[in-house]
């Protein structure tokens, strides 16, 4: 069977090498690289055994289009690499060289934030010096769970002329298919084998600012019905499956020794709601342990007991979560882990229960108010969540069924920065400044962290780059943090003054001052497509206000200012004022996005909604000495 | 732990009676259980407050490598310190690894063995672990001993790290008949305290160890800033190495040599290179193809640079080294592979061409007193043509051959030629990296400017510009070039010249047209008076420094700007001229108008790549000077309209 299905691709591809027009109509003249095909075969040996096998020859045409070359196979303690092979052929087809054992990198690379995982790489690259040359490479890889099932995915960054998916031996267990941008039914289907087929596909649109949802425009996901993961049987019927298979990895395991009953107790004693409780515990949570990433097979999915949390003080989400949960339940207040695959990821297919989930937090529905919790976030308070949790469909494990439920979503009211500044101007050109800056939300969380991982004078250095950064030179003089490492529902403030010289631009006669020292849009940020396909995305919606009033030099005269400026849009408002007199030019800009996506109908709308804030940003209003007579 | 008194018994090699490392696993003091923070660095998130290492020879020639390292946890920040990763080579054998938390109650938390995990990496492994129960206040410890058979390599020991470091001592421990040498660099390092003890062994009967002690106290930590090749250059370290071994027992025998001088190296890699370097035939035949004898030896040596560079192709290395006959069959090899060729290709024409072994600039500066072959991590061409010296390597499509790429400019390298070996300077090139723009523009009375810009690029900038041209299209790379410095902008036509000939200037000449570029206000127009070469902002903000400032070149740019004015308005006001001049960094912009024209040249160099920190402020305010002067407007107003006298 498998030999046959070999000769006959084999033959395929001869055909389609030699008939493959230069520039066949999804090329579009000069294109990087080609996919010419792309066959991807998945055997279903049995219940918790497949093989899948990918099949891939590329025409790669130049410099950019190497990097097509390079192939990197996962493996795991479920999913196993047992073939890799490949070759280079010239432009005439000729043999330049096959891959050899010694080109095969193990374990090239290791993700930085995860300090061990059972997750290992294969790497190799196929490449020629001279352009065009063709790379071919297959690799099989053996599944000893049907919970990784591979989805297809037919689309690239460069075209494609034909890609295709075969499920073998289909008929041995039950599946669900889900598809995104593709029809769902196959092109040609027997009794054990089904075939997925297109050909022509246009490369992947790209755009900058795009939802993390669209990035997949074509794609056919698998998941069976029944799977196993070593010793635990799991389930993809409905969500309530779901939940149950993680119900069971983590049955027991919210149980705390004695002595960590008592501390939770003890912690909670004068709390007077549970409200109270849940915050106390939560920063309990943050103070007392560190987040780490060990994932290991099954653990990878299975969390570490809340006692062993206790012991250990570290863990990832889930462990971390475990450890939330039984503090609470120890208390008497419920809560439940909550599997969730983040926001830049993607949005949940509520119609496809699956392996969609990437990550573990909270839920906490208390009486008046539900709380989420993120623990493995230490800036943040009880109840809030980092942007990448917010508006996701998430996966509430209760005791016997799951809930999907949308997580909240903060505003432009919640997540602001507020700056007042006063300066002084000589005619020299140094401006003394003092003033204030403070956030709030997810502007506050990522202060924060800046503020926190830069310390003593790396702070000071810290502050003063985000405040100079549109200014020739500035020298923080003092500087005073209030609300940086506690009290995380209280707006960060943060107290400075200092100078900067060759502030503006001077001539003989004239001083050109940018009061608009903290937030410009920069000319770059405004994109430049003049059509749209997909919203403009942003992590989430915020406020910037920012008032500042500096006393001009004696002698100098307002020659001109920028005209005043309030644009209104169904996504944002932007708003300047000014206003010069006693020698003191006073300047207030208002900036607002209140959707973190803006619709493609929105899009022109926007672009000049950018165009003009930079217009206005760059502007400087020009002073000009007064002439004597 | 085993002592390594105990491990010295156990190979029955050596009696040695007095303790080597202090037990003082898990022995913590009140004081700094309690401890809270150190006045040396009050916002530390944490403190080393010893790392210990032993290093032990034993007569059987291995190395044996106890580390106890000890810290105090002060903030939440610093409970990343309790995730551990140690470095193997691929024969060195890890024991009694253990590590331990000491809460501060006093209560102890140890790292159970099924949570230690390893890494396999390309060559040798890591352990990786997260010491359990860790929390602000607490203490950590871990330790650990390594058997190594690397004898002619003792990794140099970091006394400083990114933390406050109290105290960092190292033990070596040498048997008597072994001689050894050590320098330090970067920070005083005090010599080393040194004891001998007489040792009884029932084989051997008596003989001598020797003991040095090295400490160092109180070390500030270390951190990052911009401009900084590596932070190598700069750590608190201490370089040795074993030279040899006399029996004592023997004095007439022969000693052990495992190194001495960069003359033995030199020596050894000779011989290592002569199989790689060896003429042959088609070695001859391919290279007199190439570059026939007629040709003048600088177009023979760049015709040869140029076939290896553009017809081999560079793959991973693989561990073992391919004769240049493969690799030229091949047409593929590593990049010290091809470097190798090209070595022997320059050789077979007769040219005096030979390896010379780097540091790359990232893996640290060359350090002369330690003669270590371990130091060096890449090989380059040295060739010779008359009085002149080129440097070359073939691994950089776009690099030409008169320029060396920039991470290669190490300052020092190891020249292993045919008769000797010696170390070398390889001279940091000047004005290597050129910009230029010429533009003729014209501004409309509403703020538009319509223009041609012809721009060029050289040298290294060249380099780079022809990669991201690779890495676009052409288009895209000519849009992103304008639409980085003016945001919005139209192009109507463009070209680009020279895109293939690295060794020629690369040229780009565009129309384009530019919205709003000047602000209009009623009568009165505003027009930046620079345009392409606009510095926005300075990219040194930060007000002091502790490390030098490296460049990785210098560089030259210059710019002239024509601008026809729109018809009706004035100048009134234009820049004053401008000039820094300042440690290196020259700068000057000037602007001219008559009554419908302006002229800006605008030119701005660094010819210096090497910034102490004293000199940090003036490079600091030249930069400042540079960007204000670039803020300069042309301010134009409408004429009043003539009315009838």
């Amino acid at each position: 069977m498998r030999t046959i299905s070999f000769i006959r691709s084999a033959l395929v591809v001869l055909l389609i090498v030699a008939h493959v027009p230069a520039d066949a109509d999804c090329v579009g003249g000069d294109v990087d690289a080609v996919i010419v095909l792309d066959e991807n075969e998945f055997i279903v040996r049995g219940k918790n055994k497949a093989t899948y096998r990918k099949h891939r020859i590329i025409k790669i045409n130049t410099e950019a289009g190497r990097k097509y070359g390079q192939v990197v196979v996962r493996e795991n303690r479920y999913i196993k690499c047992t073939h890799i092979s490949g070759k280079i052929l010239d432009a005439e087809g000729k043999l330049i060289r096959k891959l050899g054992k010694g080109d095969i990198q193990k374990n090239p690379y290791f993700p930085e934030y995860i300090l061990y995982q059972d997750t290992k790489y294969q790497a190799f690259e196929l490449k020629a010096n001279t352009f065009p040359y063709t790379v071919e490479y297959t690799y099989e890889q053996e599944y000893e769970s049907l919970f990784f099932w591979p989805s297809w995915s037919p689309q690239a960054d460069i075209p494609v002329l034909q890609s295709t998916y075969t499920v073998v031996g289909h008929d041995k267990i039950d599946y669900r298919t889900h598809a995104v941008g593709v029809t769902a039914s196959p092109v040609m289907e027997k009794t054990s084998e089904r075939k997925w087929q297109l050909t022509h596909i246009k490369p992947r649109a790209r755009e900058q600012s795009m939802p993390p949802e669209d990035r997949i425009q074509m794609r056919l996901f698998f998941a069976p019905v029944a799977f196993k993961i070593g010793k635990s049987p799991g389930s993809f019927a409905s969500w309530d499956a779901v939940a149950k298979w993680y119900g069971v990895l983590a049955d027991g395991r919210y149980d705390l020794p004695q002595t960590a009953v008592e501390k939770v107790r003890e912690l909670v004693s004068e709390a007077s709601s549970d409200r109270q409780k849940v915050e106390i515990l939560y920063r309990y949570l943050q103070d007392h342990t560190r987040y780490v990433a060990i994932e290991l097979g099954i653990g990878a999915w299975q969390p570490y007991s809340a006692e062993w949390v206790f012991k250990n003080k570290y863990g990832d989400c889930k462990d971390l979560s475990t450890f939330m949960v039984a503090m609470l339940k120890a208390c008497g207040i419920s809560a439940y882990p909550t599997l969730i695959g983040t926001r830049d990821r993607g949005v949940l297919i509520r119609e496809f229960p699956s392996n969609q989930f990437n990550h573990c937090i909270t839920f906490v529905p208390l009486q008046r108010d539900t709380l989420w919790l993120e623990c493995t976030a230490d800036l943040i308070a009880a109840g809030e969540l980092p942007s990448a949790d917010e508006g996701c469909d998430v996966l509430v494990v209760k005791e016997n069924a799951g809930e999907i439920v949308r997580t909240p979503e903060s505003t432009s009211a919640d997540n602001r920065q507020i700056s007042t500044i006063k300066g002084h101007l000589t005619a020299s050109g140094k401006l003394t400044f003092s003033g204030q800056l403070s956030g709030t939300g997810n502007i506050a969380t990522r202060l924060r962290h800046s503020l926190r991982d830069n310390k003593g004078e790396d702070r000071k250095r810290y502050l003063g780059r985000k405040l100079g950064r549109y200014l020739p030179v500035l020298d923080l003089a003092t500087y005073e943090i209030d609300h940086l490492l506690q009290n995380f529902d209280q707006p960060l403030e943060v107290r400075v003054s200092g100078t900067s010289g060759k502030f503006g631009a001077r001539s003989a006669k004239r001083l050109f001052v940018n009061p608009n020292i903290l937030n410009r849009v920069r000319p770059g940020s405004v994109p430049r497509a003049k059509k749209r396909q997909f919203s403009v995305y942003y992590s989430y919606p915020y406020t910037y206000i920012d008032t500042l009033s500096i006393d001009i030099p004696e002698g100098y005269v307002l020659e001109t200012a920028p005209e005043p400026v309030v644009i209104t849009t169904p996504f944002g408002f932007f708003k300047t004022t000014s206003h010069f007199s006693d020698g003191v030019l006073r300047y207030t800009r208002i900036f607002r996005l209140d959707e973190k996506q803006i619709p493609r109908s929105d899009y022109e709308t926007y672009v000049t909604f950018m165009k003009d804030i930079v217009k206005n940003d760059q502007a400087p209003y020009v002073f000009v000495a007064e002439t004597k007579r | 732990m085993r002592s390594i008194t105990a491990q010295i018994l156990v190979l029955g090699l050596l009696f040695y009676a007095s303790p080597l490392l202090a037990q003082e696993w898990g022995d913590v003091s009140e004081e700094i259980l309690g401890m809270t923070g150190i006045p040396e660095d009050s916002e530390a998130d944490a403190v080393i407050l010893f790392d210990k290492g032993t290093i032990a020879i034993t007569l059987r020639f291995e190395l044996v490598i106890q580390r106890h390292t000890r810290i105090k946890i002060l903030t939440e920040r610093g409970l990343k310190y309790g995730d551990v990763s140690i470095y193997l080579g691929s024969d060195d054998e890890i024991d009694e690894l253990r590590a331990q938390t000491i809460l501060s109650n006093g209560k102890k938390i140890t790292l159970s063995k099924k949570d230690i995990f390893t890494k396999k990496r390309r060559s040798g492994s890591e352990k990786v672990f997260a010491i359990p129960g860790v929390e602000v206040g607490a203490v950590i410890e871990y330790a650990y001993e390594i058997t190594s058979r690397r004898l002619t390599f003792l990794a140099p020991w970091q006394f400083q790290h990114g933390v406050f470091t109290k105290l960092s001592e190292l033990i070596l421990i040498i048997p008597e008949g072994f001689d050894y040498r050590a320098f330090a660099s970067n920070a005083y390092v005090p010599d080393p305290h040194r004891e001998s003890f007489q040792i009884a062994d029932p084989q051997m009967g008596t003989s001598f160890v020797g003991r040095f002690v090295w400490r160092v106290e109180n070390l500030p930590a270390l951190k990052r800033e911009p401009y900084i090749t590596t932070l190598k250059n700069y750590w608190a370290t201490l370089f040795f190495q074993i030279v040899s071994y006399r029996n004592p027992k023997d004095t007439m025998a022969d000693p052990v040599i495992f190194i001495k001088t960069w003359d033995d190296l030199a020596e050894t890699l000779q011989k290592s290179y002569k199989p790689l370097l060896k003429k042959t035939r088609t070695l001859e035949r391919r290279t007199l193809a190439l570059a026939p004898e007629t040709q003048d030896d600088r177009a023979r040596a760049e015709a040869i640079y140029s076939y290896v560079r553009d017809s081999i192709e560079t793959s991973a290395s693989s561990g073992s080294r391919k004769r240049p006959n493969d690799v030229l069959k091949r047409k593929k090899g590593s990049s010290s592979e091809k470097n190798m060729l090209l070595i022997a290709m320059l050789r077979a024409a007769g040219l005096e061409a030979s390896p010379l072994r780097i540091s790359t600039r990232t893996n640290g500066r060359l350090q002369e007193n330690w003669p270590q072959l371990q130091q060096f991590n890449y090989t380059i061409a040295h060739l010779s043509i008359d009085d002149d010296v080129y440097f070359l390597d073939t691994n950089d499509s776009q690099c030409p051959f008169v320029l060396l790429p920039p991470r290669f400019l190490s300052g020092k390298g190891f020249l292993i030629g045919e008769e000797e070996g010696k170390i070398v300077e390889i001279p940091m090139p000047k004005d290597t990296s050129t910009s230029r723009a010429n533009t003729q523009a014209k501004l409309t009375e509403n703020g538009d400017l319509v223009c041609q810009t012809t721009l060029q690029f050289e040298g290294y900038r060249g380099i780079s510009e022809r990669k991201d041209l690779d890495e676009e299209k052409p288009g895209k790379y000519v849009k992103e070039i304008l639409e980085n410095r003016f945001g919005d902008v139209t192009i109507d036509t463009f070209q680009i010249a020279q895109d293939k000939d690295v060794d020629m200037p690369l040229e780009v000449k565009i129309d384009y047209r530019v919205q709003n570029y000047a602000q209009v206000a009623g009568d009165m127009v505003y027009c930046p008076s620079s345009l392409i070469h606009q510095r926005q902002s300075n990219p040194f903000k930060n007000e002091k420094r502790l490390f030098p400032v490296e460049f990785n070149y210098g560089f030259v740019s210059e710019e002239i700007v024509d601008l026809t004015l729109p018809e009706g308005f004035e100048v009134v006001e234009i820049p004053e001229v401008q000039k820094v001049t300042s440690l290196g960094v020259r700068f000057q912009s000037d602007c001219q108008a008559d009554s419908n024209r302006a002229r800006l040249q605008r030119t701005f160099s660094v010819n210096r790549v090497y910034y102490t920190p004293a000199q940090y402020s003036r490079l600091r305010n030249a930069y400042a000077k540079i960007v204000s002067a670039d803020q300069g407007q042309i301010v134009l107003r409408r004429r009043p309209l003539k009315t009838e006298e």
